[in-house]
C-alpha cells in the first residue's frame, strides 16, 4: 500500500519540510519558511555532555525548539497525534491501518541506520520534485555520522507507503527529490534500535489531522512571533534561549577546561554540520529570516522585513563562526583562545539579544494588552 | 527529600490540578479553573463502540481530549520537558534528580495500582488544605469502578514531591486527597509502568516544568484560549471529538444494546457517571469551564463571557442529569437507552452546545474570517 501522487519537495528541515509536504497533499499551500515561523521553532540549546541525560559525544548545540510538531498544531489548530507505544508489533499494526486511511506517518528515526540505503537511482515507485536534490547528502552525512561513537537519533522521516511482501517501505527525506524506497525491516530497526542512541526514537510516531477550517493565519503570525521571542528572552532555563547562547559565548573560549579535547574537536565540527548541513545555514537563522520576509508582506508590516535582514545578517555571522571551527577542530586550542573568536561570539550573543528584543517590542504592539502578569487567586 | 513549603490544593482534575500547584510553587498562582481554560481542554470525546477496536471495557465518552499541557504550555510560553525513560531505572533516576533539583514531577501512573495504599490522615509530612470533604468518598467510588474493570486504566497524573529510598518511600500529592501521600516506592514505580495489560499504559512517561521569568499577558492568553477551544470543538477532523462526537453519541445512544455486550454496556454507563461527575467536576468539565469563563469574564470586564459561563453551567446540569439516569440505570441498561427523557436531553444538548460554541466564536474574533 502506498499513497501515489504525494507532493514532495526538498526542504531545509525534515520537520517544517516533511510538514509541508502534507500540507500539500491535504490540499494546504504552506511554505516550509512558513510553518518553521508557525511552530515556534526559533530558538536556542546549548549542554555540555555531562549537562544532558543523553549519551552523547559532543555539546548539543541546536537552533530549534525540540517541540515544533505540537506547537504548530497549537498554531493552526491541527491535532498532533503522537505516541510512544509500548508493544513494538502493535505499533506497525497501528501504522498499516493509518497508511490504509491515506494518512502519511511521521517518524522518529536513526538516519545513519539506513543512510546507505538511499539516493540510490532507479528505484520502483520513486517521483522527481522540481528541485534539483542535493547531491552530497548522503556522503557529508556519512562522514559526519562516521565521527560519533554513539548515533544520533533526532531525525523525522515521513512514511507514504509499505509492501510487507517486498519488504519495502516508501519514505520522504527532506534532503532527497525522490521518493525513497528501504528495505521494511531497516526502517523497522531505525525506528526503535536496540543499542544507546542520543535522543532515541523508541518507536515514536506522529499524525496530523487538519482542521475542516483553518483559523486566521494573519493573527495565527503575530501570535507566533510573539510567543517565539517571549519564550527565547524570558525562558528560566540556562540551557536554551539567548541564556543558551550567552552561556556558549562565556564558555566556549574555556571548552578545552570543560570537555575532554575529543569531545572539543567533534563539538567543533558537529557545529558546523548541524548549522550548515541540517539547519539551512547560520543555526535556522536564515530560514526564520525567511519566515519574516513572508509575514511582512502578509502582514503589510515594513519593520518585520528590517528585522528579516537583521537575522539573515545573523545567519551569516553565525556562518563565518561555525567555519572557522570546523576548519579548526583537529587544534581547538589556537582556536579557541582567538581574540577572534571571542569577538565573533560576543558579538552574536549581542545581536541576538538586540533583534529579539526589537521583535518581541514590535509583536507587543499588535497585542490587545501588554500588561503583565495578573495573579489569580 | 521532599519539597518544602509545597502549595497543594484539592482540584477537580488531576491534570490541572497538578499543574496549577506546579504553577504556585513556582510562584504564579493561578485557579484551577483558570489553568483548564487556557489549556483549551474543553472538548468532547466519544468513541464509538467497536468490536475490533482496543482492549476496552467500557465505552470512552469524555469532556476533554486536548489536556495534555501542550496548549497550555504553548500559551504561557512554559518549558516542559516530556520523558519517556526506556527502563524503570532510568525513569526513576530523572525523577530522583528532579526532586534533587527541587523540581516536582508529574508522573503519569495507573490509579489502581497503589490506591489501596492512599490514605486521608495520620500520614509524616503531612499538609493540610482547607477543603477536607469528599476525600474517602473520591476513594471508595473509585474503587467501586476499578473493580467493574479487568483491565486497569493509565491515564492518571500523580505528582512527585519527594521520597525516602531507605524507607522505600514515595510522597505523592493526589488531586483529590488534600494531605501529601506515603506510598511504597516499589508500587509507585510499579503504577507507572505496569507489568500487567494497561488501558493507556503510563510507559514511565514523566513531566518537568519551567516557568518562564515573565507570564506572557493574561488578556490576550484568555481571549486566544477561548478562541482555540471553540475552533476546535467545532472544526476538528480527528476522529470522535468535538461537536461531532456529542452528535454521534446522540444518534448511537438508543443502539447501544446492537453495538456491545450487555457487560460493557453497563461499564460505560457507570463510567459515563464517573467520568462527568467523580473525575470531571460535574457534567463533563462543563461546570470547570463555567467558572474559568466567570473568572474570565471579571478580568476582561466582558459580560457576553458572563452569560456564557452561566449557559455552560445550564449545560452541565443538563449532562449531570444524563449520566445520572445512566448510572441509576445502569443495572438494566436496555431500558435505560431507551429512556424518553434521557433521549430528549441528549437531543437538547446536542443544540445548546453547538450554538453555546457558535456565540463565542462570534464574541471572540481573532482578526478576519477572510484572512
Amino acid at each position: 500500500m502506498k499513497i501515489v501522487d504525494f507532493p514532495h519537495r526538498l526542504s531545509v528541515t525534515c520537520r517544517a519540510g516533511n510538514i509541508r509536504d502534507l500540507m500539500e497533499y491535504e490540499g494546504y499551500k504552506f511554505t516550509e519558511t512558513m510553518l518553521f515561523g508557525l511552530s515556534n521553532g526559533l530558538s536556542f540549546a546549548y549542554l555540555l555532555p555531562e549537562e544532558t541525560k543523553e549519551t552523547v559525544d559532543f555539546a548539543m548545540i541546536s537552533g530549534v525548539t525540540h517541540n515544533q510538531f505540537e506547537e504548530l498544531a497549537s498554531s493552526l489548530r491541527m491535532h498532533y497525534a503522537s505516541c510512544i507505544p509500548t508493544d513494538s508489533e502493535l505499533v506497525w499494526e497501528h501504522i498499516k491501518e493509518l497508511l490504509q486511511e491515506g494518512k502519511p506517518v511521521f517518524l522518529d528515526v536513526v538516519l545513519s541506520l539506513y543512510l546507505k540505503y538511499l539516493d540510490k537511482p532507479g528505484l520502483p515507485g520513486s517521483s522527481e520534485t522540481p528541485h534539483t536534490a542535493s547531491n552530497d547528502f548522503v556522503s557529508t552525512w556519512d562522514r559526519m555520522f562516521s565521527q560519533l561513537q554513539t548515533p544520533a537519533g533526532t531525525h523525522v522521516t515521513m512514511l507514504i507507503g509499505i509492501d510487507e511482501i517486498e519488504n519495502q517501505a516508501y519514505i520522504v527525506e527532506n534532503n532527497l527529490s525522490r521518493i525513497q524506497t528501504v528495505p521494511l525491516d531497516v526502517l523497522k530497526y531505525a525506528c526503535n534500535p536496540a543499542m544507546t542512541v542520543t535522543n532515541h526514537p523508541q518507536n515514536r510516531y506522529g499524525v496530523y489531522y487538519l482542521p475542516t477550517k483553518f483559523p486566521n493565519i494573519k493573527e495565527a503570525t503575530k501570535n507566533a512571533i510573539y510567543a517565539n521571542m517571549h519564550s527565547f528572552l524570558y525562558t528560566s532555563r540556562k540551557y536554551n534561549g539567548i541564556n543558551a547562547i550567552e552561556r556558549l559565548a562565556k564558555q566556549m573560549p574555556n571548552w578545552l577546561e570543560l570537555m575532554p579535547r575529543e569531545q572539543v574537536s567533534i563539538t567543533m565540527g558537529m557545529m558546523f554540520y548541524i548549522s550548515e548541513k541540517a539547519s539551512g545555514g547560520g543555526f535556522y537563522r536564515r530560514l526564520y529570516a525567511g519566515f519574516l520576509r513572508e509575514a511582512a508582506h502578509l502582514l503589510g508590516e515594513d519593520r518585520l522585513e528590517e528585522i528579516s535582514k537583521d537575522y539573515y545578517k545573523l545567519s551569516n555571522m553565525w556562518r563565518e563562526l561555525n567555519k572557522q571551527l570546523a576548519k579548526g577542530a583537529d587544534f581547538p586550542e589556537s582556536i579557541l583562545n582567538s581574540t577572534d573568536l571571542k569577538v565573533s561570539i560576543n558579538n552574536i550573543a549581542a545581536e541576538e539579544r538586540r533583534i529579539a528584543e526589537c521583535l518581541l517590542s514590535l509583536a507587543e504592539t499588535w497585542r490587545m494588552g501588554n500588561e503583565s502578569f495578573i495573579s489569580m487567586d | 527529600m521532599i519539597l518544602s513549603q509545597y502549595p497543594h490544593r484539592l482540584s477537580i482534575s488531576c491534570r490541572s490540578g497538578s499543574l496549577r500547584d506546579v504553577l504556585e510553587y513556582h510562584g504564579f498562582p493561578f485557579s484551577e479553573a483558570m489553568i483548564f481554560g487556557l489549556a483549551s481542554a474543553l472538548s468532547f470525546a466519544y468513541v464509538r463502540p467497536s468490536p475490533t477496536s482496543m482492549n476496552t471495557e467500557f465505552v470512552l465518552i469524555n469532556g476533554s481530549i486536548h489536556f495534555d499541557y501542550h496548549e497550555i504550555s504553548s500559551l504561557l510560553r512554559l518549558h516542559y520537558s516530556n520523558y519517556f525513560p526506556r527502563n524503570d531505572s532510568d525513569a526513576w533516576e530523572i525523577a530522583r534528580q528532579a526532586i534533587k533539583d527541587k523540581q516536582p514531577v508529574l508522573l503519569s501512573t495507573s490509579l489502581p495500582i497503589y490506591l489501596p495504599y492512599l490514605k486521608t490522615s495520620q500520614v509524616p509530612s503531612s499538609i493540610s488544605t482547607p477543603k477536607s470533604e469528599n476525600q474517602q468518598r473520591f476513594i471508595e467510588q473509585s474503587q467501586q469502578i476499578f473493580s467493574r474493570l479487568r483491565t486497569p486504566v493509565g491515564n492518571h497524573i500523580t505528582q512527585l514531591i519527594g521520597y525516602d529510598e531507605d524507607k522505600n518511600e514515595a510522597y505523592i500529592l493526589e488531586n483529590n486527597i488534600s494531605i501529601v501521600q506515603t506510598i511504597p516506592l516499589s508500587v509507585l514505580t510499579e503504577s507507572r509502568n505496569p507489568k500487567i495489560e494497561c488501558i493507556k499504559s503510563p510507559n514511565n512517561e514523566m513531566m518537568i516544568f519551567y516557568p518562564p521569568q515573565k507570564m506572557p499577558s493574561l488578556n490576550f492568553a484568555i481571549n486566544t484560549a477561548i478562541y482555540r477551544m471553540v475552533h476546535s470543538f467545532l472544526y476538528s477532523s480527528y476522529p470522535s471529538s468535538g461537536w461531532k462526537a456529542i452528535k454521534n453519541l446522540k444518534d448511537d445512544f438508543p443502539h447501544w444494546p446492537e453495538l456491545m455486550s450487555n457487560d460493557k454496556l453497563q461499564n460505560s454507563l457507570f463510567m459515563m457517571h464517573y467520568l462527568s461527575e467523580t473525575t470531571g467536576g460535574g457534567g463533563f468539565y462543563r461546570k470547570l469551564y463555567s467558572r474559568f469563563l466567570f473568572e474570565a469574564a471579571k478580568i476582561l470586564g466582558d459580560t457576553v463571557l458572563l452569560e456564557c459561563s452561566t449557559e455552560y453551567r445550564e449545560i452541565a446540569t443538563m449532562w449531570r442529569q444524563v449520566t445520572n439516569l445512566c448510572m441509576n440505570g445502569a443495572l438494566q441498561p436496555e431500558k435505560t437507552t431507551r429512556n424518553p427523557e434521557l433521549l430528549e436531553l441528549l437531543n437538547i444538548l446536542v443544540i445548546r452546545e453547538y450554538d453555546l460554541a457558535r456565540k463565542l466564536e462570534a464574541h471572540i474574533k481573532l482578526g478576519k474570517e477572510n484572512d
